[in-house]
């Protein structure tokens, strides 16, 4: 079954200028565009509607009403950029992102079909979206439906469900119509979606026009009405190229800080930050070398990206001849804007988690990215196969993992765990089987010991049947070991009681 | 010009003792005085108390270095690093270097150490491994850095304890026993040596030494039973006075 959320930002020229102005927020915004002589208010913030401004209004009459607001020109332009930078961030959630401008309302559309289990129902993943756009400091309202035109209604005009019952509900604005029909409809006293619906259908285009009867159409599902998603950004690429190959490994060390300039620079315009990194090295000897550079959160600090290519680079062997370099930013992100301290030298709640975030980026670029992660529990009988991990630069490590935390049940095991069991030799048994002595660096002498712990698996597990024989052992010296005994009866050291 | 006599007769044994006692306690407040004061709250406590009792700031300072000598493997030398690393993890994340790729995930959360504010880092190669230990140890915003490191020459030893003056954690580095004959750059030399524990329970027994301290050595052994099953630590029942043990 098709699902549509619709998510509305109300205000959102506003909302976006309040993002980008700090001074904006403390302050009654107006925005005018000007047209001929005459420069006609376009939108205005709570503060100033409050005073009487209105969308419309000639840009003298709000001034003459609110001296103090803060009167700026509308960028349409703008508006559109950032819309479409949070179309992206959709992306995250529906594998087909629109926008829908209709009636000045700033929306966004995505395809949530069968999107919605991956975060616990679609009221899951709104929340989600809706937590994601406050970080932002968007705010905003969000429906789904069956249909665009329902999730927009729904979306715009706030109504809890999308049942066929509270669409006739809906006043005929939330059809998607021009102002001048809406206008004309209120001349009939027809006021609401139920009104319309109960006409004929064949009578409403030879008064109001086709528009009616094919919103109406689309608002329950008797139309189709497509997403067109929005287009992703041509990538940001940037190259150089020498007729003479060269053979220094020290030359990629002058050419990637200009291009990574160029690159952050194209970003910065857009308002992005890099989130990987792709420097592509092709020479004349050998097969091109790749090498990615991932940052746990967007950045456009140039010195900061160059400290991470040269610890990569420090590890990587440069391919002689070179005669291409290629740069690319391969992943982007909305850059989080964050407005300083006057005094810098006092350190800021966000200061000491930056810089761990920046050691994470450090690590994993010099260490690689299954060097630096984070281990996470795994219902798995076999001790090995009881811990996961994900990689802490990646954006979806920072989902939390239903385990993280220890919240499945542990029993006794031990701090230091071998990834390869050590065969021991054990010189007696007690009349139960269990070692009383075995050799391991040295002989061990068992003062005493659990009861087994078996661990057994069947033979549809990827590692095939396993049966093991778990006890903790303890010596006369006190030194704790965990052993098991395999089926064929070997004794293998597995784990220290460290 | 008046010449003065130095006594030739010695002071009884006691008052030297007392003498010895006091000196060191002058030695302990000139070198770590002005640091402590401002220092106060950067102590990080070990969480159990009798152990708490024989380092000289009563805990672990933040931006130095512990050395945790396990006198025999498997003795419960990592299960007491773990508590002082649960503890740090309140005020960052908990780094720990694993170039063997030995520590288990499911006996960390089992000593309350939590997983979602852990990073493990897992390099190949030894070279590697010191350089992930000083970036982490330099880095402000850290809780603590721990590490299984067999061998450190002085000049590397030397280079972590830089690290760790200039950085907020405290670092925590597991040794083998083979640590002991070797000079080190560590604020706090423990040894931990497994004992036998009294029959009829299933605690573990450990005694633990503080070998050397910067500021004055408390020469002090305390015998601490650890339970695996619940992670509760506390002073062995029944322990002599360990002031005169030695």
């Amino acid at each position: 079954m098709k699902r549509v959320l619709c998510v509305w930002l109300p205000d959102f020229p506003i909302q976006r200028l309040n993002n980008e102005l700090p001074e904006a927020k403390s302050a009654a915004c107006v925005l005018y565009v000007e047209s001929g002589n005459c420069a006609q208010v376009v939108i205005a913030s709570g503060e100033a509607k409050r005073h009487g401004v209105r969308a419309g209004m000639p840009l003298a009459e709000a001034q003459a009403l609110i001296e103090s607001a803060l009167f700026l020109p509308h960028d349409a332009d703008a508006d559109s950029r950032e819309l479409r930078n949070l179309a992206g961030l959709c992306d995250h959630y529906s594998p087909s992102v629109g926008l829908e401008l209709s009636g000045e309302a700033h929306c966004l559309v995505l395809d949530i079909s069968g999107c919605g289990h991956l975060f616990g129902g679609e009221s899951g993943l709104a929340r989600q979206l809706v937590i994601d756009l406050a970080e932002r400091s968007y705010f905003a309202h969000v429906a789904a439906a069956k249909t665009i035109g329902a999730a927009w209604a729904i979306a715009r005009y706030g109504h809890c469900t999308g049942s066929d019952r509270r669409l006739r509900s809906l006043p005929v604005e939330a059809l998607r119509i021009p102002d001048r029909l809406v206008t004309q409809l209120r001349e009939f006293d027809l006021r609401y979606v139920g009104q319309l619906s109960a006409l004929p259908e064949d009578s409403l285009p030879s008064r109001f026009g086709s528009v009616l009867n094919e919103r109406l159409g689309q608002l329950y599902g008797r139309r189709e009405e497509l997403i067109v998603p929005v287009p992703r950004p041509e990538p940001i690429r940037e190259t150089w190229t020498t007729e003479e190959p060269i053979s220094a490994s020290q030359a990629i060390q002058y050419v990637c800080p200009d291009l990574l300039a160029k690159i952050l620079d194209t970003l910065s315009s857009r308002g992005q930050g890099l989130l990987k990194l792709t420097l592509r090295l092709e020479s004349e000897s050998k097969e091109p070398a790749s090498l990615d550079i991932r940052l746990a959160r967007a950045v456009n600090s140039l010195p900061h990206v160059l400290k991470l290519l040269e610890l990569k680079l420090e590890v990587t062997s440069v391919p002689a001849r070179l005669h291409t370099v290629q740069m690319e930013a391969s992943v982007v992100a909305t850059l989080q804007t964050r407005q300083r301290g006057l005094f810098a030298t006092i350190q800021e709640p966000g200061d000491a988690s930056r810089e761990v975030r920046s050691l994470v980026e450090r690590l994993s670029t010099r260490l690689g990215e299954d060097a630096v992660v984070r281990p996470h529990l795994l219902p798995e009988a076999i001790p090995e196969q009881a811990v996961g991990f994900s990689s802490l630069t990646e954006t979806t490590s920072k989902r939390k993992h239903p385990t993280d935390g220890g919240t499945l049940p542990i029993t006794v095991r031990p701090l230091i765990l071998f990834s390869s069991p050590e065969p021991v030799r054990v010189t007696a048994t007690s009349s139960d089987g269990i070692p009383e002595s075995f050799y391991w660096q040295q002989q061990q002498q068992v003062a005493r010991s659990t009861r087994v712990e078996r661990i057994s698996t069947g033979w549809w597990q990827d590692s095939g049947t396993t049966h093991r024989d778990y006890c903790l052992l303890e010596t006369t010296g006190g030194s704790r070991f965990w052993l098991f005994r395999d089926r064929a009866g070997q004794w293998f050291l597995h784990g220290l009681f460290e | 010009m008046v010449i003065q006599q130095i006594p030739t007769s010695r002071p009884p044994a006691q008052d030297r003792a007392a003498a010895i006692l006091e000196l060191r306690s002058n030695l302990r407040g000139l070198s770590h005085g002005l640091r402590r004061e401002a220092c106060e709250k950067d102590v990080v406590s070990t969480s159990v108390s009798a152990l708490d009792a024989i380092l000289p700031d009563r805990g672990l300072l933040r931006g130095t270095l512990s050395e945790w000598i396990a006198a025999r493997p498997g003795g419960g030398a990592a299960s007491l690093v773990m508590r002082v690393a649960r503890q740090a993890q309140r005020e960052g994340p908990l780094v720990i270097v694993d170039r063997l790729r030995q520590f288990y995930a499911p006996a960390l959360a089992a000593t309350g150490t939590r997983l979602n504010n852990v990073i493990l880092v897992r390099p190949e190669s030894r070279v590697h491994e010191l350089w992930a230990l000083e970036q982490s140890l330099k880095c402000p915003g850290i809780g603590a850095v721990l590490s299984q490191i067999d061998f450190l020459k002085p000049q590397e030893f030397r280079r972590l304890q830089l690290a760790a003056e200039s950085g907020t954690a405290i670092g925590l580095l597991l040794r083998p026993a083979t640590a002991q004959s070797l000079s080190g750059w560590a604020d706090i030399r423990l040894l931990i040596s497994p004992r036998a524990a009294p029959r009829g329970t299933f605690f573990r027994r450990v005694a633990v030494r503080c070998v050397y301290a910067k500021g004055g050595v408390i020469d002090r052994t305390i015998e601490l039973d650890i339970c695996d099953e619940t992670g509760a630590v506390c002073l062995a029942a029944g322990l002599s006075d360990s002031a005169t043990e030695q």
